[in-house]
């Protein structure tokens, strides 16, 4: 996932997973083939400072396209608590 | 430096449930005939009163499905409702859902939609103002 290694490799973010899922909805780019409404989908979940995450919801927009038919939805809440994660000090896997 | 805009929604909040594996469809059905656009659905593993209801755990099945649905403040309780009971939620086991309240979302808005809002805004705007 390219917007993954934007923020791990550009960014240094280390709290960001991805996962799977299928996608449901009223208008997708299958469905006026006739085969079906759901296509997969990734989701991205990235957890930030507070500071920092009006700047980072705008980078996201804007390097996973959301802003173009079928781009996908983001959205952003707050967290109550999180701990800190910091990986150790290791070389890049090759 | 960029100059195009980022269109965010407000007054949004997430539906989550956590269903029995094969139930998800349905309740999504459900919630899109409320009023909802979309869901997102993924796979997980649950653990809970399983254990306590049925032979040996067989009664409540532990693969479970995750239904995610961004809606519309003011849809929040009809979506929610619809969901409650095509998933069966007052029966012990089948599940539960909560709601997480956002604090922006964004998705793609086609430009006549935009268009729209914005003489709309400066219209209710001109009309407080005279």
């Amino acid at each position: 996932m390219p917007v993954v290694r934007l923020l791990v490799g550009e960014l240094g973010l280390t709290a960001v997973d991805v996962h799977y899922a299928r996608g449901v909805g009223r208008i997708t780019p299958l469905r006026h083939r006739g085969i079906g409404e759901t296509s997969e989908k990734e989701i991205l979940s990235v957890a930030a400072p507070a500071a920092d995450a009006d700047e980072l919801f705008e980078y996201i927009y804007e390097v996973a396209e959301i802003n173009r038919p079928h781009g996908g939805l983001m959205y952003m809440h707050a967290l109550k608590t999180a701990t800190a994660f910091r990986l150790p000090d290791l070389p890049e896997e090759e | 430096m960029s100059t195009r805009e980022v269109v965010v929604l407000t007054d949004v909040a997430l539906i989550t449930a956590s269903v029995q594996r094969g139930m998800a469809d349905e309740i999504v059905k459900a919630a899109q005939e409320a009023g909802a656009q979309g869901a997102s659905i993924h796979y997980a593993h649950g653990r809970g009163v399983r254990e306590r209801l049925g032979v040996w755990g067989l009664a409540v099945e532990a693969e479970k499905e995750v239904i995610n649905i961004v809606v519309a403040a003011d849809q929040v309780d009809r979506v929610f409702e619809k969901m409650y009971l095509a998933g069966k939620m007052d029966t012990p086991g089948m599940g539960f859902m909560w709601v997480t309240p956002l604090e922006k979302a964004a998705t793609f808005v086609p430009p006549e939609i935009i268009e729209r809002l914005t003489q709309h805004k400066a219209s209710a705007q001109q009309r407080r103002g005279g």
